[in-house]
Order: C-alpha cells, then structure tokens, then sequence
C-alpha cells in the first residue's frame, strides 16, 4: 500500500512540479533561449535541487554553495541558445556546467586559502547534512556503489577525487603519487566501465 | 599523430571537469573537429552526472526571487551563435541524428538505472529503489519546512533511529542505523502512535520510511513483525522516537 503510494508519487514527480504537462527540460530550455521569463522559472523548479545539490556537495561550504548556485541559474538564462539537443538530454548540459562552475570555485578558493582548511571544512557538517549523506550513501550503495566497486582502486580514487572534490589531474597525480599519463587513461577507463555498468551504451 | 592521439584519451578527465584551464581550451578546440570524442565526452559526461542524480537539495527559497529578479539585465546569448553553426555544418547532418537517438537512449536508461529498472534483480527491489529515490527528494523537501526538526533515540537491544519531522506537513522520514539483523521471515515495521491507536507507516524493508498523515501521532515506534507486516504492531517496542 505504502509503497504503492510511493511508487506513483516517484513516477509522477515530473507531473507535480510547475511544469505543464509534458513539458520536458529541453522544451523549457528552448523557450528560456528566447527570453521566456516563465519558462526560466519553471526550469528552475525543475533543476534548482539538482543543481544545488551537486555544487553543494562539491563546495561543502553553504554561503559559497549559495553564490555558485545563482551564478549556474544565470549562466543557463544567458547560454540557454548553445544547448544542442542533438548532444544529450538538457539536464546532463545544465548539471555539467554546474559542475564545471563548482570545481572552478574550488580552485579560486583554493589559491586563496590552503586545502587543508577546506578539508577540515568538510567534518564540520550539520546533523540535517548527516542525514542527507545517509539517505544519499542508502541510494548509492544500490547500483551507483556497485558499479563503482567494479573499478580498480586507482581508477575509483581518481573519478571520486576530481568528480566530489573538484581535483585537476596533475592535482590527483600528486595525491595519488602516480604519473600524469596514468591519471589521464585511469580516469577514462573509470567512466567508459561506469559508463557500461550503469548501462550508459551507445 | 602523437599529439591528437594523446588528446583522445583527455574525454575522461574532460567529462569530470579534471583539466586545468589552458589544456581545457586546447582539448574543446580538438573536441569541435573530432566526432568520436565528441560523442564520448557526452556519454560521459551524462556518466559523471548520473553519479549524483540521487543528491538533490532544495537550495534556501529566497534565492528563486533573487536570481528571477537579475533576468531582465542579464543579456542573453542570441540563438545560432556562429559557434554551434560552424560545428553542425563541419559534420553529416545524418551521423548527427543517428548520434541524437543513440543518446537520447542512452539517457533514458541511464535516468531509469538510477531509479532502478535496469539490472534490478526482482520487483521487490525495485520497489525498494523507488521508494529510496522518492524518500530522498521528500527528505531535502522536509528539511525546507520552517518546523522541521531532527529527533532520535536508541534502541534496547542496539542501534538507533533518526528523523525528521515537521508538524505543519504532517511528515516524518524515519531512518535506521545498526538495528539487530532480523530473521528473513521477520521485519521492522514502523507506526505512528497517537491517542486513536498506533496506524501502520510502513515497512523498514527499505528506507528511509516517509510516514505521512501524522495527524495527531506523539510518536513513531518500531516493531518486529512477519515478514508481510501487521495490522497490529506486536510488542514489546523495538524503539521509539517522540514527536513533540
Ligand atoms: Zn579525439
């Protein structure tokens, strides 16, 4: 009962946000590319807990969170015309370049401060977060965990250490004490088996 | 030749934004003329972003007004840059589309796998699946309730349950950490106890549980059950967590 209760209202989730029926987030990206204020909000209901989710998550500051968050919503406004249907879906395009923006912030800060501090940063979590990270590690553990069980250590370490904690390669080649070329094809080789065992084939 | 085929193998740290800055823009040159690594950045890309569709956050609801107000003096980029013009005309207008379907596909299943259709061994996980994924979203929905408060409390025989709840919602989401393993004919199921009675809240088969309704329930409780769940917890009290 429970759960099917559950099971219609994740299957329905899209129907119950702001959007209009069948509205999808490529069709709201090409209205935003013309300046539709509406559609742009409507998108941002759609993405916004996506999207502050992984600069959250990246950043684990909130008030830098908070910055880069905005900066991503206004990049999608002004960029909105250089998404290409033809290249993927419109989430993967926006969750990109918030990632992108994340890391970038990681690295500014990064000249700014030292990197021991960030990571003394990371400990220092509300409870609400401990439980965001429970119920998130819950998910992953499912299949994203299993699949990432699937690599080599070095190919784990890289993608986790570049992708959640914004690391260059020459950054991951130092922590990892392994040469600049091996990062570049561990890393490659990490996504291309991720890639197949989330079924992500082409 | 050494040179390009080195760049070939930069998809990867490309996907995962690992490149720093000048090797960035030497590699998005490269990527504009190569359709094999343009093909695969984009798989990967959906890759990477697909290892964090489960950590969805509500951000603080004032900065929707904040960031619709700074609309009307952000310019745009006019659409049909001559950017995207030049690299659609360098390639076969057929190969693109067959690369669209291929991903258009390869996004669907890759949106399904985090919800757990694919490769999902039976129903009953997938269920469970589901459940976690709308679990998830209702958590960082719970936590943006002005009332929202965290709650826990042990449990006598080990372990320990958390939750959060808020009143005006009529919400909680209950999660387990270290409870006793049950017998595969036995599990936890969770009530919601007010003055008219414990109501079922469903089952700890898998979390986290979002008790809905509370209504006027004090307190969440948890009990071992038969594997199907009861109408009627059965005592003693595994644990339980108040509410007010
Ligand atoms: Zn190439």
């Amino acid at each position: 009962m429970q759960d099917r209760d559950l099971t219609q209202r994740i299957m329905s989730r899209d129907a119950t946000t702001s959007t209009e029926p069948g509205e999808t987030a490529e069709d709201l990206l090409a209205l935003v590319a013309r300046g539709d204020e509406p559609a742009f909000g409507r998108l941002y209901d759609l993405a916004a807990g996506m999207v502050f989710g992984l600069v959250r998550r990246v950043l684990r500051n909130e008030a830098q969170s908070e910055e880069v968050f905005q900066e991503v919503m206004l990049e999608v406004w002004r960029t909105a015309s250089r998404f290409d249907p033809s290249r993927g879906k419109a989430t993967t395009w926006i969750m990109t370049m918030a990632h992108r923006r994340a890391v970038d912030r990681v690295r500014s800060a990064q000249a700014a401060t030292n990197r021991d501090e960030r990571v003394a940063a990371m400990t220092v979590d509300t409870p609400f977060d401990e439980v965001v990270e429970q119920v998130t590690d819950r998910i992953e553990q499912r299949k994203v965990r299993r699949c990432l069980s699937s690599l080599t250590d070095l190919q784990r370490e890289s993608v986790l250490l570049a992708y959640y904690q914004g690391y260059s390669y020459p950054e991951v080649s130092t922590l990892l004490s392994v040469p600049l070329g091996t990062v570049k094809t561990r890393m490659r080789d990490g996504l291309i088996r991720l890639r197949d065992c989330l079924g992500v084939t082409a | 030749m050494s040179v390009s085929s080195d760049l070939h193998l930069l998809t990867g740290v490309y996907a995962m934004n690992a490149l720093p800055e000048d090797e960035r823009a030497e590699f998005e040159e490269h990527l504009a003329d190569c359709d094999s690594c343009a093909q695969e950045v984009a798989e990967l890309q959906a890759t990477s972003v697909g290892l964090n569709l489960a950590t969805e956050l509500a951000p603080p609801s004032h900065l929707r007004s904040q960031v619709l107000a700074k609309l009307a003096t952000t310019p745009q980029s006019p659409l049909e840059t001559t950017a995207t013009v030049t690299v659609l005309a360098s390639r076969s207008p057929k190969k693109w589309l067959m690369r669209a379907s291929i991903l258009t596909t390869a996004a669907a299943v890759l949106g399904a796998v985090v919800l757990g259709v694919q490769g999902v061994q039976d129903w009953n996980e997938l269920d469970a699946l589901r459940q976690s994924a709308a679990g998830y979203s209702q958590v960082s929905d719970l936590l943006n309730a002005p009332d929202a408060k965290l709650v826990s409390d042990s449990a006598s025989a080990g372990g320990k349950g958390t939750v959060v709840v808020s009143p005006s919602r009529g919400k909680a989401v209950f999660l387990s950490s270290g409870l006793p393993q049950l017998p595969s004919d036995r599990t936890y199921q969770l009530w919601m106890v007010g003055p008219d009675g414990p109501r079922s809240a469903g089952l700890l088969r898998d979390e986290p549980v979002v008790a809905e309704g509370l209504a006027d329930a004090q307190k969440l409780a948890l009990t071992i059950e038969p594997s199907g769940g009861s109408s009627s917890p059965t005592l003693p009290l595994v644990l339980t967590v108040s509410l007010v």
